[in-house]
């Protein structure tokens, strides 16, 4: 997942960099939600640490609301929030979706190193789960429909947030005092 | 102008990579001795 986020990271360059998104607010709180990520690549694991990333990034969601996306991203944050909360902080992965994807047999209960994931055998809250088998080339990963709509909203970020910059916004200006000019036309007993 | 392009770049790619990385909880190719430990709720 660490590689697929840093693809997705430099397409978002790109894409900034060509087209101006409008700017979220409090980017530093992100910086927050990281540090348990960057823990678990160090292999540490904490219980509930993924959970109070994933919370920090709702609380972010709340603060730039009124940017296009950013709503859509906390559905998605939402739905992990409240499966990961009824799985001690960690995603629940079905053992048969495990083995379907990966070939991997795991008792219920067994924490994956390298994932937020938990086995479980079964759950009320399956259906939010990691069971959305991608095939991405020979590679394969497993998403929850939580992943898929956080995705969503960070694209209509990105593509539908559009803010045109000053220079742009200076044209704007010209063009309608141009356009006003030309629809006024003068009474001719004004002349 | 080409600065704040960047840096505008940059700050989306870190913004972008965050959530993708931070907020989602998919999981990829597991790779040997993935399993830890065994937890009890």
């Amino acid at each position: 997942m660490l590689t697929l986020s840093m693809i997705g990271a430099g397409l978002s360059g790109a894409l900034a960099f060509w087209r101006r998104p409008h700017m979220p607010r409090y980017w530093p709180l992100l910086a927050v939600a990281l540090v348990p990520q960057v823990g678990s690549l160090g292999g540490i694991r904490i219980p509930g640490m993924f959970f109070v990333a994933i919370a920090v990034i709702g609380i972010w969601c709340a603060y730039n609301r009124d940017i296009p996306g950013t709503a859509v991203v906390a559905v998605g944050i939402g739905l992990n929030l409240l499966v990961m909360g009824f799985h001690g902080g960690s995603m629940p992965i079905r053992a048969d979706v495990l083995l379907r994807a990966f070939g991997v047999l795991a008792a219920p209960g067994t924490v994956l190193v390298g994932s937020k994931d938990v086995v479980i055998d079964t759950s009320a809250l399956w259906l939010l789960s990691d069971w959305i088998i991608l095939a991405l080339g020979a590679k394969k990963v497993v998403v929850s429909p939580g992943d898929l709509i956080i995705v969503a909203g960070v694209a209509w970020w990105l593509l539908f947030s559009h803010q045109p910059g000053k220079d742009q916004a200076h044209a704007d200006i010209i063009d309608q005092t141009g356009l006003a000019r030309a629809a006024y036309t003068p009474a001719p007993w004004a002349e | 102008m080409m600065k704040s392009r960047i840096v505008r770049a940059l700050v989306a790619a870190l913004v972008a990579g965050t959530l993708l990385f931070a907020g989602t909880a998919g999981m990829g190719p597991p790779g040997s001795g993935i399993i830890v430990s065994s937890v009890n709720w």
